[in-house]
């Protein structure tokens, strides 16, 4: 007996619609279609509105509560404006200001719990002593994610197509040891206009601290270059506990014009 | 010539005997004629033996009977042989001869207790007892174990009845051993008396006590059940007012020997078995011990009618420790914390007392030798008026040092005040002048004692200063006074933490680093390590 050959999937298709169709049909589809987009049109009308009311009521007590140097209360109203902005799809400087505003007072919860010189320290006190936990276990469970502030002048990065990320030395030695703190500038070149050094300030989320012999024995600090950011409000940093001088204002000017938040 | 005593004694019973075998024989033999007749005669030769068994009294019955009413009556005396002749015999504690002109059998010689049969006869006025005849009797104490032995239902009237009798012969004879059975008889009703009475009623020893007194028991057993008794009201006067515990008291001291005797010092381990177990130690303590039990039942009885006037709050502490000093001196450490509670009271509220109450508060402690609690009163006190004192009332302040430093002589605390009020007021003569009154001397901004003021000429910052040095500890500013504006500055931030890097180039492409660390909330940037570093 020959093959019958399979019908083509569109005429099966056809056939289907023929089967379902009829004018009655097309006519409640049409309505139910209408009122699904109605439905969805009011529903994102009421999010944008309630964006907005978002945006009014907490803005201002936001600004109150970093005068006031409440960087929690602060970082609660943030948080709730950030999404608004982010519901609205705004990307203004308002917006901008209010989502680095979100990140530096969540940053500014979420220090690491101990100064770099105190983290080394007791890598090489857990080095000299062996016990139970690693140094690697301890630097996990303690600092990495964690966040650093840091306010130190640097050069701009090599131009693109360098493998290495920038290393910033840290002048510094504990016990005789030397430290150096990795991070890759790469994101601030728009920031770092030539070779000179240049001030800058930003945060970045603690990634690894381990013992190194290149290019001399010693320790070095990674940070996490993918969650760097510049930093730019005055009233975060003076909420935590960093000098307020005419230096860092303008520095924190110049970075917030650079982040297009003016 | 007569019978012998012990034939003679025993001719009725033989007959008796004898007869009762004729029935039995009769009956076997089926004349019912015969057994009728002799059944009839023996009860006619019981009757007459019955009718012919003297009366037995005893010698102490005997005695007493008037012996004109016996002349010629067939009587028996029982009584302790006291004297044996061949023809006569005498009984203990009896005036009258007892005559055998028969003579006595030899046995009679060697029996302490008999029986003497016979009658009384007057010869010309005088009485006296002709012995028909004599028998051996049991003891008393074998008579007083075969009662003994009788007593089948233990009753405690079984028992007193016993005790009885024991003590009529006991003391008749004044015998000590039969006394001696009396007692332990009279003991053992006694305590059948005592399982019947419920121990839960604390009336039951008491009345036991009165009936021990009665029994003539001995004051040990009314004692133990007096005290049983006063331990058993005591536990019952729960939460009772004062002058009923102080009744109780009364009634133990009036009842029970050595309660107002002090004891010195209390026997806390005597003590200590005797709240754990007051009956059994009681029961198992002699004589003088219990003088001891007594005075602790009734310390305890009188604690708690003192106690039960006691404030809760420990107000009235000293009015208690007195009233315990004075009647339970064996209860001073107790009356010691009453009065450290009504101390402590005073001084929680010592916010609201005047000076001079404070200081006689203070004074207090320091009697009793708590010279630290006082001055922790009179601290606080200073204290609470230093909370109280507005910012800028500097003469408060100066008030409050001197008072720091005269009444508590804690000169350093009165500098710290002063230190204080110099900050505010750093150009008033009057505060520099008071500071050093208190042996101070100023270095720069600092006051130093006059031992760190010498010992430190010239302090090691201030030398490392001068000699454009840094050392740990010093501030930012006087690292920058010591080596001017570093190269450049690194800072971080982390959690209550800034730390700071300052870098120096110095020749030969070796650079000095400065770290300095500022603790929040602290606002002094320290120095806490130098670094030298090769750059080349």
């Amino acid at each position: 007996m020959p093959a019958v050959p399979a019908p083509a999937i569109r005429e099966r298709l056809a056939a289907l619609a023929k089967q379902f169709y009829s004018p009655l049909r097309a006519v409640v589809a049409l309505i139910v279609l209408f009122l699904a987009i109605t439905c969805g049109w009011i529903w994102h009308q009421r999010a944008l509105a309630s964006a907005h009311n978002i945006l009014i009521e907490t803005i201002p007590p936001a600004r109150e509560a970093l005068d006031r140097h409440h960087l929690a209360e602060a970082a609660g109203y943030f948080e709730r404006a950030a999404a608004a902005v982010d519901t609205l799809g705004r990307s203004d400087p308002e917006a901008q200001w209010i989502r680095q505003m979100q990140r530096e007072t969540r940053t500014a919860l979420n220090l690491a719990p101990h100064s770099l010189f105190e983290m080394i320290e007791e890598a090489i006190d857990m080095e000299e002593n062996p016990g139970p936990l690693e140094w690697s276990e301890a630097f996990r469970f303690t600092y990495e994610g964690a966040w650093v502030i840091i306010d130190t002048s640097a050069v701009r990065p090599p131009e693109a197509g360098a493998s290495t990320p920038d290393r910033v030395e840290l002048p510094f030695t504990i016990r005789g040891q030397p430290v150096s703190l990795l991070v890759d500038l790469r994101p601030f070149r728009t920031v770092l206009i030539d070779a000179a050094p240049q001030r800058m300030i930003f945060a970045a989320q603690l990634a690894d601290c381990h013992r190194t012999a290149d290019p001399q024995p010693g320790w070095e600090i990674v940070l996490r270059g993918e969650t760097a950011f510049l930093w730019s409000d005055a009233r975060n940093l003076a909420a935590v506990g960093f000098p307020e001088d005419e230096g860092l204002r303008q520095t924190l000017t110049t970075q917030s014009r650079l982040l297009g938040l003016e | 010539m007569m019978n012998h005593p012990l034939s003679t004694a025993c001719s009725s019973s033989a007959a008796l005997f004898a007869m009762t075998r004729r029935l039995r024989l009769l009956r076997d033999s089926g004349r019912r004629w015969q057994r009728g007749l002799l059944a009839v005669l023996v009860l006619i030769v019981t009757a007459t033996s019955v009718e012919a068994a003297p009366r037995v009294l005893s010698v102490e019955e005997f005695n007493r009977t008037p012996k004109s009413g016996l002349v010629g009556k067939e009587l028996a005396v029982q009584g302790r042989l006291a004297l044996v002749g061949k023809n006569r015999l005498k009984l203990k504690r009896c005036e009258m001869n007892f005559e055998a002109p028969a003579g006595l059998p030899p046995l009679i010689r060697r029996s302490p207790d008999v029986e003497v049969s016979g009658r009384v006869v007057n010869t010309e006025g005088r009485f006296q007892f002709i012995v028909s005849h004599i028998r051996a009797t049991p003891t008393d104490l074998q008579r007083y174990e075969e009662k003994r032995r009788a007593i089948r239902v233990e009753t405690a009237e079984a028992w007193y009845e016993l005790a009885a009798w024991a003590q009529g012969r006991g003391e008749f004879y004044d015998d000590a051993a039969l006394l001696e059975r009396s007692a332990e008889a009279r003991r053992r009703g006694f305590q059948i008396e005592r399982r019947r009475l419920t121990r839960e009623d604390p009336a039951t020893p008491f009345a036991l006590a009165r009936r021990v007194e009665e029994l003539g028991l001995g004051t040990a057993l009314q004692q133990e059940l007096l005290h049983e008794g006063y331990v058993q009201k005591f536990r019952t006067l729960n939460d009772a007012s004062p002058a009923e515990y102080r009744q109780l008291a009364e009634e133990i001291a009036a009842a029970l020997p050595g309660c107002r005797e002090p004891l010195e010092p209390l026997p806390e381990e005597l003590k200590s078995t005797y709240d754990t177990d007051p009956f059994g130690t009681y029961t198992s303590a002699d004589a003088e011990k219990r003088r001891t039990l007594h005075r602790l039942l009734w310390i305890a009885v009188m604690q708690k009618a003192i106690e039960s006037d006691a404030a809760e709050d420990g107000s009235n502490g000293f009015e208690i420790a007195a009233r315990l000093d004075e009647q339970l001196p064996e209860l001073h450490p107790l009356a010691e914390t009453y009065r450290d509670r009504a101390l402590k009271l005073r001084a929680e509220k010592v916010a609201n007392l005047p000076l001079p109450e404070v200081l006689a508060l203070r004074q207090q402690y320091a009697d009793r030798d708590q010279v630290q609690q006082g001055d922790a009163v009179v601290e606080s006190w200073l204290a609470l008026r230093l909370r109280q004192l507005p910012a800028d009332d500097t003469e408060g302040l100066l008030d409050l040092a001197e008072k720091y430093r005269t009444l508590l002589k804690r000169p350093e605390r009165a500098a710290r005040l002063l230190f204080d009020a110099y900050q505010r007021h750093p150009d008033s003569p009057i505060i520099a002048a008071r500071i050093e009154e208190l042996g101070y001397r100023r270095k720069g901004n600092r006051w130093l004692t006059q031992e760190e003021f010498d010992a430190v000429p010239e302090g090691r910052l201030e030398q490392a200063l001068r000699e454009g040095r840094v050392e740990n500890g010093m501030t930012a500013d006087q690292v920058l006074k010591s080596l001017g504006k570093p190269g450049s500055v690194t800072r971080f931030a982390s959690s209550s933490q800034i730390s700071e890097i300052w870098s120096y180039q110095r020749a030969g492409g070796l650079s000095l680093t400065v770290y300095l660390v500022r603790r929040l909330p602290q606002t002094e940037t320290l120095v806490v390590g130098i670094g030298q570093l090769d750059e080349r």
